[in-house]
């Protein structure tokens, strides 16, 4: 295939650039004196030093009274008037590997605190199916999720949730996310309400939280579908019942279909497909009524080129192959949240948590412990 | 009131020269960074230059410097410190969204000395004419040219050869 190589890297560079600060990717608070500057600040910014100075000195004041707090076994509740003298004596007692950290504002010459823009991969009002994670991102690394989990609510049909919140690395370009969850999928036709009152709310030394979001969602029918590779079948339900049993032909052996619980991220008719670099038969094929379940490639998707082995052997390259007709059925039956979960595919490899939304493959135990910050 | 009005200049190119550093750097927490000191260094000598259109080059220029000498400090920082090596070096997460042909092209831009990357970055996305190119890298529209076409060649040969 001989290729435009200017096309594709003009294409290869927008696309890199797009998808690594999105459209809705904000401008954090100019910070003018930032880079050691010694000159005077211009009178238009002369506000945001004052602000981002008394946010270091609440900074310095808050840590020392949680400190003294939890010393003298008081809580201080949020926006009470702070006193304007720390107790001394709380100081002369912190632990000395606690100090360096809790100097948040006290190191004036280190420089303000760093806003951490928060934003949600959902929509207000927006339909999901019961697999779908909350997703929150952040444009900084949170190094403390104590205030977070403290400050976040979240309520199912009215009630708190009682789910937990997962500290992950980002795969969309944000420096950290965050993604809630219930030890169960949410219950079907719910209702989600998430309050997210973040905004000044520390992320850890030197970091606070620069927004405060609000979200309402709704959960649709409970789609849960099983593939089973042995008998090359899945088995769709909605709402607990049966609806169909369609044929399906899972990955080879070279390129089996990852074991556990997917969830369905997005649908795209046609779909470009292309292989692995360094694929024995590389393949660029568009590939009509798929629906994308893992983001390292696996779809549910038509596949009439491969009919003859649908229902009887795995012969894909690790994706989920159905006849023409039943794929365009499952691609109009699916959303966005929907799950799908697979057994019996030849490997012993299950999809990773971090490979879209499989956030169900993690234990309910690890899940709460909150991975890589600590919730409680 | 200089002829530049600073805030608005922020917001209508903050995005854009994140993108381009982000592309230069490849790791958006380094490219926000970047960008950041690019308008701080802006923000420093605003009433000096002549409109939104002088400014904008500026802070362009100022990207692609600093990007520079960032991955120069990388460069370093990893010879010299094989332990403690900063994650996110060697594959931002957002090349797991990208297809594989457009990772593949990356990839082989990755592979091209500094300064052809630069060129061609600010050609093929940032759109900027041969002159345009030269001013921002402070170089000749010569080299300008003889950068892009070595690097289409290199590019050709890689990517071509692969398939």
């Amino acid at each position: 295939m001989n290729r435009d190589v200017d096309k594709l890297l003009a294409e290869a560079l927008h696309t890199a650039a797009s998808t690594a600060v999105r459209d809705d990717r904000r401008p954090p608070v100019f910070e003018p004196d930032r880079g050691r500057t010694t000159g005077p600040l211009r009178r238009r910014h002369a506000w945001l030093a004052l602000l981002l100075t008394a946010a270091a000195v609440t900074a310095v004041v808050a840590t020392s009274l949680t400190v003294a707090s939890r010393l003298s076994g008081h809580s201080a509740k949020p926006g009470a008037l702070l006193p304007t003298k720390p107790p001394t004596a709380t100081h002369a007692t912190q632990p000395a590997t606690h100090a360096p950290q809790s100097s948040a504002g006290s190191s004036a010459p280190a420089g303000p605190t760093k806003a951490v823009h928060v934003s949600l991969f959902q929509g207000d009002g927006q339909t999901y199916g019961v697999g779908m994670p909350l997703i929150a991102q952040f444009s900084k690394k949170v190094t403390d999720a104590h205030a977070f989990d403290r400050a976040v609510t979240v309520r199912v049909n009215g009630k708190p949730a009682n789910g937990a919140w997962f500290w992950v690395n980002s795969n969309s370009g944000y420096a950290m996310e965050a993604h809630y969850r219930m030890q169960d999928y949410w219950p079907a036709h719910s209702k989600i309400e998430m309050d997210m009152p973040l905004k000044g709310i520390s992320a850890g030394p030197g970091l606070a939280f620069d927004d405060s979001l609000t979200l309402e969602l709704n959960i649709g029918a409970s789609h849960i579908s099983t593939v089973n590779g042995t008998k090359e079948e899945m088995f769709v339900t909605t709402d607990g019942k049966p609806v169909k049993t369609l044929p399906v032909s899972l990955g080879k052996a070279a390129t089996p279909t990852y074991l556990g619980t997917k969830v369905v991220m997005e649908k795209k008719n046609p779909q470009l497909m292309v292989s692995a670099p360094g694929e024995a038969n590389p393949y660029s094929l568009k590939v009509p009524w798929s629906v994308r379940i893992t983001n390292s490639g696996e779809f549910v998707h038509a596949a009439a080129w491969n009919t003859g082995n649908i229902g009887s052997r795995s012969t894909s390259h690790g994706c989920t192959n159905l006849k023409v007709a039943d794929a365009e059925w499952f691609y109009k039956f699916s959303n966005v949240g929907d799950v799908v979960t697979y057994t019996n595919t030849g490997t012993a490899k299950t999809v990773p948590s971090w490979d879209g939304f499989a956030d169900w493959n993690v234990s309910w135990v690890d899940w709460q412990a909150g991975n890589l910050l600590k919730n409680q | 009131m200089s002829a530049v009005d600073f805030d608005a200049l922020y917001v209508a190119q903050w995005r854009p020269m994140v993108r381009l550093a982000v592309l230069l750097v490849d790791d958006l927490h380094t490219a926000e960074d970047v960008v950041q000191d690019a308008f701080v260094a802006l923000h420093r000598r605003s009433g000096a230059l002549r409109d939104a259109h002088a400014a904008t080059a500026y802070v362009r220029a100022s990207v692609v410097n600093l990007s520079r000498s960032v991955i120069r400090h990388r460069q370093v920082v990893r010879k010299h410190l094989k332990v403690a090596e900063p994650e996110h070096v060697d594959g931002p997460d957002f090349h797991a969204m990208l297809s594989a042909e457009h990772r593949e092209a990356l990839a082989a831009l990755r592979q091209l000395p500094p300064r052809q990357q630069e060129v061609l970055i600010l050609r093929y996305w940032s759109g900027l004419s041969e002159l345009e190119i030269a001013a921002t890298l402070g170089i000749s529209a010569g080299s300008v040219k003889s950068s892009a076409s070595r690097g289409m060649a290199t590019l050709h040969k890689t990517l071509g050869g692969m398939r």
